[in-house]
């Protein structure tokens, strides 16, 4: 790890690994430039919610990348938690109700509910890796198939619909909307969840033995042993959390797109642990902060939404999109190679 | 031949060609903080072996960067071959015959060995219009070459199946591979066995007859004695001065490299060791052919030292002990009460700490602070109500140790992978003492470490004794064992062959235990 | 007895880490080569996107 000439390569450095974010920060001011729009409540508020349950999955993601795993099931498990929270609000009159059964619930009830079975998903992926010593590569591509499939099942292959509005006003409403009209969209309902797990989620990293023992552990394993880490324990705890994550999510997007179906969450971990990658975690393990995470989040957010604000073609979204990710990867890379 | 006499020659010869074929002079090179190099110099006779020594730090890994064009110079020339050169990097080092091999090799263990000894410089052949690498061309150099330093790999092999140690004897190759004038070894023989050593010299003896300049920088005092010529001694990034190695004894290069007066390289002693606290009896290892039935005792402010050949399975019995290997037989006993330790947090919680043998894989959490590093085995004595860490009493707990310890580090948020191997030591230390810790068990505690911090851990490690702790303590340095240790306890082959008090110890009795093969 | 340095033993690394040791093989300038190019065919992307909107 030489010193390379002079401190020119230094501030390319910082460049180059910053530079999507400055291209993101100066399309969003294109962006805005070109229509005053885009700096509207409506817009902000349109942002806010789609940053809000990414971030709330990126930030489960994050435990796991940071102890060098991953986890590939993240998405479905959006998927299932929303087809889960979405069953349990159907309105009581709805003809096509999945579960005939099903009791008239408040919100809250589905959530803990959704939670705590998600939950259970996430210790079984812990154990097989913790104690079954399946690399998470493995176990969670496979978990990945296994709640995809079970979500078939549960749902009988049906788009669930026809959610009560108690339900639906959670990811549509707005705070202080009596105040403040039309600028309440800036303070979306969603706001709350997300702020609130970041605020969790820094604490926990930074301030509790948790954090710490997950940190030493993505470090160096084995030296995290010899200091005395119990790493299985450390291990379980992260993919729980990452799966309750995704329930928190996954009943967030249910509601903000009024149903759910298999299709919900397809993909989702690609573009969560991209956004980690962006945001400073990386393979080398043993990094990674709540602050950069967002960032990631928003990287891909801003983006989308500043493509479609000036009407790209579709497809040049999934390019570009693809190309943020390759860079990210590349940089990854990059530090993982000069590392040695 | 005292320092600055060699120049007395030069002029006593009343030749104007310089008899130096490389001669580096008022070498300064400051990184922000440091100034790495200070006014240092090198002068390079043909035909000779010239070895490069001090302390980590002292600015022998920065002086040769700066040779080879990887660093920039602040101040000062290089002249090579009688001419001021301004070299560009390694490759255009490797252009003007400077081949250096390096402490840390960076092998490319997917390609094969002839690929690794040419990568950057393929042999090229023109087909058509473009050129293309002569892989026929490259093997059979590559064969050549092998064949000259007396290995006999099939350059088509992966790199990847050789040994590290074999690795270094390839990287050897490479360099003596590009017919260079200037040979720069940076810690040759840190992987390689003895035998492999001795071919090591036969390569440097044939290449010293043919008349190239080596440079062998290395730790290893009785082979700097056997192999070089000359011997420049650096300290602090200053030249100390150059000796003819005839005239040179160790402890003269120690004081030299040191700058002071080491009367004694092991502290004064004053532990006294009491009634017998920790005991093992019939330990055996799930693996046969590693330790069995190995039984012992430590006593109360004792220190054990452990001795052995390469193989001997200390480390595994002490990793046994600590619940880092699985046993099948065996008692552990401590104050008269049992202990069931399957795991490290077992040992940890029955006052059992250990610094093993390689920190760097299983020591240090190299990409976390100081603060982390220290605190990490002990998180439960930090808690404010139970949940939150309190950062300040980690802070002053970091502070204490530093200053009782002597740590170098200009903060405890600094990564600890970039302080020395002394300092790392010391942090991780700092760690087992957080818990208060009975037994201390050391692995290799001063491996990969320079003589004035050894001298620190060294009292560190007596002060512990003093204070009542006992000390298993394994160590493949002889003088280490002797000049440290209460009793030794001598392995070979997994088994422990014998106790030799403190004060008879000497290399004889113990060498005899040690290679006790049944 | 000596300071081994170890090559990356396949079994220690993660599935990414086995991913990447492949790549051992690049010199870092070429890597950086690549990610500039990344970073120019983004912006050609968001380029023609513009131009090609709707």
């Amino acid at each position: 790890m030489g010193e390379t000439k002079g401190k020119t390569l230094n501030a390319t450095k910082f460049v180059s690994d910053n530079a999507i974010i400055f291209l993101i920060i100066l399309l969003a001011l294109f962006t805005w430039a070109n229509s005053q729009n885009f700096a509207s409540a409506d817009n902000i508020g349109n942002l806010i919610s789609n940053v809000a349950p990414r971030f709330i999955i990126a930030c489960g993601v994050s435990g796991c990348l940071i102890t060098k795993g991953t986890d590939l099931s993240a998405g479905r498990q959006v998927g299932l938690a929303a087809c889960f929270a979405a069953m349990m609000q159907q309105q009581a009159d709805y003809n096509a109700r999945v579960f005939e059964w099903m009791p008239d619930m408040p919100w809250f009830v589905a959530l803990l509910i959704t939670v705590a079975v998600m939950g259970c998903i996430g210790a079984v992926n812990g154990c097989v890796i913790a104690f079954l010593k399946v690399p998470p590569f493995i176990a969670t591509l496979g978990m990945q198939t296994l709640v995809y499939g079970a979500c078939q099942v549960i749902t009988g292959n049906q788009p669930i619909g026809g959610l009560k509005e108690s339900y639906r006003i959670l990811a549509s409403g707005n705070f202080l909307s009596n105040t403040l009209g039309n600028l309440s969209r800036f303070l979306p309902y969603l706001l709350l969840p997300a702020l609130l797990v970041g605020i969790f989620m820094w604490f926990l990293y930074n301030k509790t033995r948790h954090g710490k023992y997950m940190y030493a552990i993505g470090g160096n394993e084995n030296a995290a042993q010899v200091a005395g880490v119990n790493v299985s324990a450390s291990l379980i705890r992260i993919y729980i959390l990452a799966s309750v994550m995704y329930a928190l999510a996954g009943f967030l997007i249910g509601s903000k797109a009024g149903g759910a179906s298999t299709a919900t969450g397809q993909g989702y971990e690609l573009e969560a642990i991209a956004a980690c990658t962006i945001g400073g975690v990386s393979v080398n393990g043993g990094v990674g902060r709540i602050s950069g995470i967002l960032i990631g989040v928003l990287v891909f957010e801003v983006l989308k939404i500043c493509l479609q604000f000036l009407r790209f073609d579709p497809a040049y979204t999934f390019i570009a999109q693809g190309l943020v990710i390759i860079v990210a990867v590349a940089l990854d890379l990059r530090k993982y190679l000069a590392k040695k | 031949m005292a320092a600055g006499g060699s120049r007395d020659l030069q002029k006593q010869g009343g030749e104007t060609l310089s008899e130096y074929r490389l001669e580096m002079h008022d070498v300064v090179k400051t990184f922000p903080g440091v100034k790495a190099l200070n006014h240092a110099q090198l002068r390079l006779r043909p035909g000779t072996v010239h070895a490069l020594m001090g302390e980590n730090g002292a600015g022998k890994s920065t002086l040769m960067k700066c040779m080879f064009g990887i660093y920039h110079m602040d101040e000062g020339e290089v002249i090579y071959e009688g001419e001021k050169v301004q070299i560009k990097g390694p490759l255009d080092a490797l252009h003007r015959g400077i081949a250096m091999v390096h402490q840390e090799l960076q092998p490319i263990p997917e390609r094969s060995i002839g690929e690794n000894i040419y990568v950057g410089r393929y042999p090229l052949k023109r087909v058509g219009p473009i050129s293309i690498i002569d892989h026929a061309k490259m093997y059979e150099d590559a064969a050549k070459v092998l064949k000259e330093v007396h290995l006999n790999f099939d350059p088509r092999a992966k790199l990847g199946s050789l040994s590290v140690s074999q690795m270094q004897l390839v990287e050897i190759a490479k360099a003596v591979s590009a017919d260079c004038k200037v040979l720069i070894l940076d810690e040759p023989t840190s992987s390689l066995t003895a035998a492999e050593v001795e071919a090591l010299f036969t390569i440097v003896n044939e290449l010293r007859a043919k008349g190239v300049s080596i440079v062998y920088i290395s730790h290893k005092m009785d082979e700097i004695l056997r192999i070089s010529d000359e011997v420049t001694i650096m300290r602090d990034g200053q030249y100390i001065g150059t000796w003819s190695a005839k005239e040179l004894t160790t402890d003269f290069i120690i004081t030299k490299m040191v700058g002071r007066e080491l009367s004694n390289l092991f502290p004064k002693r004053e532990n006294i060791p009491g009634e017998v606290v920790f005991q093992v009896e019939d330990f055996t290892s799930i693996n046969p052919k590693s330790f069995r039935h190995a039984t012992f005792n430590v006593r109360k402010g004792e220190i054990l030292g452990v001795a052995g050949l390469v193989g001997a399975q200390r480390t595994e019995l002490m990793e046994g002990l600590f619940g880092l290997r699985s046993h099948t037989a065996g008692k552990i006993t401590y104050q008269g009460r049992e202990l069931k330790i399957n795991q490290p947090r077992d040992a940890i919680n029955n006052g059992i700490a250990m610094l093993t043998e390689d920190r760097r894989a299983t020591g240090i959490l190299g990409v976390l602070s100081i603060a982390d590093n220290v605190s990490i085995a002990s998180l439960n004595q930090y808690l404010i109500g139970g949940i939150m860490l309190d950062d300040a009493k980690i802070e002053k707990l970091v502070q204490d140790n530093v200053a009782k310890l002597s740590i170098k580090t200009p903060s405890s948020k600094t990564q600890i992978q970039s302080l020395s191997g002394g300092n790392q030591q010391k942090v991780l230390i700092s760690r087992w003492l957080a818990n208060d810790p009975d037994i201390f068990i050391l692995d290799e505690p001063t491996r990969g470490i320079d003589v004035g911090a050894k001298y620190e851990i060294y009292c560190i490690i007596a002060e512990l004794a003093k204070q009542g702790k006992s000390v298993i303590m394994i160590s493949s340095e002889m003088s280490e064992l002797i000049g440290m240790s209460d009793r030794v306890m001598v392995m070979c082959d997994g088994r422990v062959t014998g106790f030799i008090d403190g004060a008879e110890a000497n290399q004889e009795n113990i060498m005899a235990l040690a290679t006790q093969f049944e | 007895m000596s300071n081994e340095k170890k090559k990356p033993d396949p079994k220690d690394l993660t599935a990414i880490e086995r991913f990447y040791e492949h790549f051992r093989w690049i010199p870092l300038k070429y890597l950086d080569l690549f990610i500039g190019l990344c970073i120019a065919a983004f912006i050609l992307v968001l380029i023609i996107g513009y131009l090609n909107r709707a």
